[in-house]
């Protein structure tokens, strides 16, 4: 007659069943925390990758950056902000004012980002004196009373041109070439199997839950 | 010696030579326009130098992102930025020939290191892939206004995986 000793097998299946339920139990509590890691290093890609277009095509993300530094980090107009939950992650853009004079100017054009991005004429009226002066486009001085609009301040390039980077960046780049790198040890629950041995239980559980639920390293 | 000759080169460098050669394999006649020149400038149109590109399309490249999944340092992993800037028919042609050429993992690799041994560039590819990131037909209404921008700008990304063949030999030299 064969017997079987089930207080032995008991034990196991209790400690199994603790172990993957302090698991689950250690992702869900690591999930604010996880999402604001993904989201910080997405923040710090995103603003790299607007950079990189900025360098790589000039014209078209100038305004975005104070004079002379175009696709400078230091010398951003857009700062990135991220709030996340355990639910979900969110990404604010907003524009800065600019502080430096553009080299035909006394005064910056704080406005700079935002005007240009949105494609807004802009109109140049004397202040301190009756005539305006400027250089013409064939480099002639010009001087006139009279307002001068300025269709596109930025150039052709630059109306929704920032926007349109960031949702290449969100809808295209992040989907097909960040997330894969960041999240590929989460496709295979590795930390799940590694800490399981006889006798471990639900504090474990919590702990390789935790370990599993981690950014894969960064982006520089 | 220089820094410059010392240290290894960028991953994006034997890429583009390997890019270059295998479009001068597809259409002789399009890389004899080019004099010898091979296109490809680092950062910024400017650094064509005094050499006007007119209407002959051109890459502008960045190393763009270094990700760094994988504790196992000497293995390195990269994502250059190309900015293929050209008219609607070469921006369809070469856009399509960079994937063709360029998108191919370890197969690729292989090739990039075969064809640059002559160099000794000192870099080791694992594997390459592409994937574009703007469309061309598809861009912005401001990139395909023929009265001020007569280019259309094809972004691309190339992701790499690689490692330096001799970074002892070098720091000991």
């Amino acid at each position: 007659m064969i017997t079987f000793d089930m207080s032995d097998f008991t034990k196991t299946m209790n400690d199994a069943m603790s172990y993957a339920e302090g698991f689950f139990d250690g992702i869900e509590t690591k999930e604010t925390i996880f999402n604001n890691e993904l989201g910080q290093v997405i923040k710090i890609a995103c603003g790299k990758y607007i950079d990189s277009s900025a360098r790589i095509d000039p014209s078209s993300l100038h305004h975005v950056y104070e004079w002379g530094a175009v696709g400078d980090p230091g010398g951003r107009l857009f700062e990135i902000t991220v709030l996340a939950d355990n639910m979900f992650i969110r990404f604010d853009f907003d524009f800065v004012a600019s502080k430096v004079n553009s080299p035909t100017s006394s005064v910056p054009f704080s406005d700079k980002a935002k005007v240009m991005e949105s494609g807004m004429s802009v109109v140049v009226t004397p202040r301190n004196s009756d005539t305006l002066v400027f250089e013409g486009d064939d480099g002639e001085m010009v001087f006139t009373q009279d307002e001068v609009t300025i269709e596109n301040p930025g150039g052709p390039n630059t109306s929704g041109s920032f926007e349109r980077t960031v949702q290449e960046f969100f809808y295209v780049y992040l989907k097909q070439g960040l997330l894969k790198s960041l999240l590929k040890d989460l496709e295979t629950a590795d930390e799940f199997t590694q800490g399981f041995r006889n006798g471990t239980g639900y504090p474990q559980g919590t702990v390789q839950g935790s370990r599993y639920l981690t950014v894969n390293g960064g982006v520089m | 010696m220089a820094l410059k000759d010392m240290v290894p080169i960028v991953p994006a460098v034997p890429i583009n030579r390997y890019l270059w050669s295998k479009i001068a394999e597809l259409d002789p006649d399009f890389v004899f326009d080019y004099e010898g020149v091979q296109p490809f400038f680092p950062l910024g149109e400017s650094a064509a130098g005094d050499n006007p590109w007119k209407d002959k399309p051109s890459f502008v490249y960045d190393r763009m992102m270094i990700i760094n999944p994988n504790p196992f340092y000497p293995i390195k992993k990269e994502q250059i930025h190309y900015a293929l800037k050209a008219n609607p028919s070469d921006s369809m042609a070469l856009g399509s020939a960079i994937q063709y050429i360029l998108d191919g993992m370890d197969d690729v690799a292989q090739d990039i290191n075969a064809y640059n041994k002559d160099r000794d560039y000192g870099i080791f590819f694992h594997h390459v892939r592409v994937f574009q990131t703007s469309t061309q037909v598809s861009s912005s209404g401001a990139q395909r206004n023929y009265t001020t921008n007569q280019f259309y700008v094809s972004k691309f990304i190339i992701e790499t995986e690689y490692h330096y063949n001799e970074r002892k030999a070098l720091l000991n030299r």
